[in-house]
C-alpha cells in the first residue's frame, strides 16, 4: 500500500521525505543535547577543567610553536598513497590496456618520482 | 586506441610545458647554484611553447580529442600565444627577484604550472575538464602570491586569496554540477542541447548564474573583486604582473567558449548578467583606483576596471555583432597583456610608492618613457594597444542592438575618462616632481629592463600587430 502511495507521488514531492528527515535529525540532536544539559549534574572543579592529557597532568603550555616535520612526512606519504590507489585498478586491467597503459603509468610514476626526488634532495626525509 | 599521432601534434604546447616543468624542478634541485640556468630553461620553455602554438596556428591545425572534450582550434591557439608570451616576459622579469630569495626554482616551477593550466584551460570543451584546468592554473597562483616571505603582506594576501578562492571554486563547481545534472552532459555540445530551447529549467539557470559568479571571482569582476587589491599588493611584483594577465586572459577565453558554445540559447540571460557585472566592475575599479597612493594597489584596481571592459564585450555577444564581440575579447586580451604586464614590471624597477616615480624623467628617462606609454595605453589613447581593444568593444557594442549593451558601452566611455586622473597622476609625478633619492639603477636589472622595453615597443607597434591579430581573431573558428 505504501509502495502504491509512493508511486502516485510525483518525483519532486518525494524530496519531502528528505526534508522531513532533516527536520527529524535536527530535532533529535537538539532534544538530546537539551535533555542532557537538564538532567546531568554540574559540579565544576579545578582538576576537571584541566586539558585532557589521558590522565597525565600537562607540564607546559600547549599553545606554543611545534615542528611541522610530521606534516611533511604525511604529505610525502600521500604521494605513495595516491599512487597505490591508481596502481591497483591499473594492474587489474593491465592486459587489455597494453603498451598504451604501460606508457601512461610510466608517465604518472615519473611525475610522482620527480616530486619525491625533489623532497628528498631538499632534505624533507631527514629527521632532525 | 584513445589517441593518435594527431593527438600528440595538437598537444605539443602542453607536452612542452609539462616536460619543462619537470626539467626546471629537477635541474634546479640538483644544480642549486645555477639559478641563472634555471631561469634560462624556463624562458626557453615559454619560447618553445609560443613557437609550437604559432606553428600550429599557422598550419591551420584543427582537432578535437578525448571524446570531444578537448579542442585545438584557432581560438585556443591564439590564447596559448598570449599566455606563452606573457609567461616569457614574466619569467625574464622574475629572474632577479627570484634569485634573491634563493628559491628561484620553486618560483619558476609555479609560473610554469600556471602556464600549463592556462594552456589546457583554453582548449577544454568539457565542464569538468574546465574545472580541473582552472584549478591547475589557480592553486600555484596562491603559492605565488604568498611567495615573498620577507613581507607580511605577502602571506596576508595569499591567505585572503586562497580562502576566497576556495569559496569561489566551490561555487563554480556547484554551478557546473547543476548544469551537468540539468543537461546530463558535461560536454559543451551536450550542454547546448539543454539550453537550446530558450526556456531552460530553473536548475540549469541557477547553474549558469553560479558558474558566472565563480568566473566573475576568477577574473576579479565586482562584486567579487575584493581579494584582488590585497593579493596583488602582497604578491611579488612579477607574480602580480603575470597573474593579472595570463590566467585572466585564459579564464576569459574559456568563459567565452562555455557561453558561446554551450549556452547560445540563453544568450539573453547571460548577456544581461554580463552587462550588469561590467557596469558595476568598471565603476568599482576606477573609483577605487582614484584614491590609491600605492601604485601596485592602484594597478590592481585598474585590472578590476579592465575586467569590466572585457565583460562589456561579453554583453555585446548578441544581435548582429557576435563575431566582432569575440574578436574584441581576443584583441583586448592581447593588448591588455602587453600594457598591464609592462606597467607592473616598471613598478618592479622603480618601486610601488607613488613618490618613487617623482622626477623619473630626469633620473631614468627610458623607464619613464616606457611607463608613460603603458599609462597612455591603459587609458586607451590611439594608436597604443589599449585603444584598439576598446575600439573593437565599442564597435561590437554598437552593433549588438540591445539597449542595455548601449548603456554599458556608454559607461565604458565615461569610465575611460574617469581613469585618466590616476593613470596620468603617475605621468605628472614623473615629469613635474623633484626626484627623490634612491631611485637609481641597481645591479642585475638587464632581463627586467629588456622585458619592459620589449613590451613598450609592442604597445607602440600594436597598430601594425593589429592587422594579423584581427585576421587571426576573425578566423578563430569560435563563431
Amino acid at each position: 500500500m505504501t509502495l502504491g502511495l509512493v508511486q502516485q507521488m510525483s518525483y519532486g514531492a518525494l524530496y519531502l521525505y528528505v526534508g522531513l528527515f532533516m527536520l527529524l535529525v535536527a530535532g533529535f540532536v537538539s532534544a538530546v543535547l537539551m535533555l542532557a544539559r537538564m538532567l546531568s549534574p554540574s559540579r565544576r572543579s579545578a582538576s576537571k577543567s584541566k586539558v585532557y592529557e589521558t590522565g597525565e597532568s600537562s607540564v607546559t603550555d600547549p599553545w606554543r610553536p611545534f615542528p611541522v616535520r610530521y606534516y611533511v612526512f604525511a604529505l610525502l606519504f600521500l604521494i605513495f598513497d595516491v599512487e597505490t590507489a591508481f596502481l591497483y585498478p591499473w594492474a587489474v586491467i593491465y592486459r587489455t590496456l597494453g603498451v598504451y597503459g604501460f606508457v601512461e603509468m610510466v608517465v604518472f610514476v615519473v611525475i610522482l618520482a620527480a616530486g619525491l626526488v625533489y623532497a628528498w634532495k631538499k632534505g624533507a626525509l631527514k629527521w632532525v | 586506441m584513445p589517441y593518435s599521432a594527431e593527438t600528440f601534434v595538437g598537444l605539443i604546447p602542453e607536452i612542452i610545458a609539462a616536460i619543462f616543468l619537470l626539467l626546471v624542478l629537477m635541474v634546479g634541485v640538483f644544480a642549486e647554484r645555477a639559478a641563472g640556468l634555471v631561469s634560462g630553461i624556463t624562458a626557453l620553455g615559454t619560447v618553445l611553447i609560443f613557437a609550437s602554438s604559432a606553428w600550429l596556428l599557422a598550419s591551420g591545425f584543427h582537432g578535437s580529442f578525448f571524446g570531444g572534450g578537448y579542442v585545438v582550434d584557432g581560438f585556443a591557439l591564439y590564447f596559448k600565444l598570449v599566455v606563452a608570451g606573457s609567461a616569457f616576459f614574466a619569467s625574464l622579469a622574475a629572474t632577479r627577484w627570484a634569485q634573491g630569495t634563493g628559491d628561484a626554482t620553486e618560483y619558476l616551477t609555479l609560473i610554469l604550472s600556471v602556464v600549463l593550466g592556462a594552456l589546457l584551460l583554453v582548449s577544454m570543451r568539457d565542464l569538468f575538464g574546465v574545472f580541473l584546468a582552472l584549478e591547475l592554473a589557480t592553486i600555484p597562483s596562491y603559492a605565488m602570491v604568498a611567495f615573498d616571505r620577507s613581507r607580511r603582506e605577502s602571506a596576508e594576501g595569499g591567505m585572503k586569496y586562497i580562502i576566497t578562492g576556495a569559496v569561489a571554486s566551490s561555487v563554480l563547481l556547484y554551478g557546473i554540477v547543476l548544469i551537468y545534472g540539468a543537461s546530463s552532459s558535461a560536454n559543451l555540445s551536450g550542454v547546448a542541447k539543454a539550453f537550446s530551447s530558450g526556456h531552460a529549467s530553473p536548475v540549469a539557470l541557477l547553474g549558469l548564474i553560479l558558474l558566472l559568479s565563480g568566473f566573475a571571482f576568477k577574473v576579479s569582476a565586482a562584486p567579487f573583486h575584493f581579494w584582488t587589491p590585497d593579493a596583488y599588493q602582497g604578491a611579488p611584483t612579477s607574480a602580480a604582473a603575470f597573474l593579472s594577465v595570463a590566467p585572466k586572459a585564459a579564464t576569459f577565453a574559456i568563459l567565452l567558449r562555455i557561453l558561446v558554445e554551450g549556452m547560445p540559447g540563453e544568450a539573453r540571460v547571460w548577456t544581461a548578467i554580463a552587462a550588469v557585472l561590467a557596469i558595476v566592475t568598471m565603476f568599482t575599479g576606477n573609483l577605487f583606483a582614484l584614491r590609491q597612493s600605492n601604485v601596485r594597489r592602484m594597478l590592481a584596481y585598474s585590472s578590476v576596471a579592465h575586467s569590466g571592459y572585457v565583460l562589456t564585450a561579453f554583453a555585446a555577444l548578441q544581435g548582429g555583432a557576435k563575431a566582432e564581440a569575440v574578436q574584441a575579447v581576443m584583441i583586448y586580451s592581447a593588448a591588455y597583456a602587453a600594457m598591464n604586464l609592462g606597467a607592473f614590471l616598471v613598478i618592479d624597477l622603480v618601486g610601488e610608492d607613488t613618490k618613487s616615480f617623482n622626477g623619473l624623467i630626469r633620473t631614468r628617462p627610458m623607464v619613464a618613457a616606457s611607463m608613460f606609454l603603458f599609462m597612455a595605453a591603459l587609458v586607451g589613447i590611439p594608436p597604443l594597444s589599449g585603444f584598439w581593444g576598446k575600439l573593437w568593444i565599442i564597435i561590437a557594442g554598437t552593433g549588438s542592438g540591445s539597449i542595455l549593451t548601449y548603456v554599458t558601452v556608454g559607461v565604458l566611455v565615461v569610465n575611460t575618462v574617469l581613469s585618466v586622473p590616476y593613470y596620468f597622476g603617475i605621468v605628472r609625478n614623473m615629469i613635474f616632481e623633484e626626484p627623490v633619492a634612491g631611485t637609481g639603477e641597481t645591479k642585475g636589472e638587464g632581463p627586467l629592463k629588456f622585458s619592459v622595453y620589449a613590451l613598450a615597443i609592442i604597445t607602440v607597434l600594436f597598430f601594425i600587430i593589429i592587422i594579423p591579430l584581427a585576421a587571426v581573431a576573425g578566423s578563430s573558428g569560435l563563431l
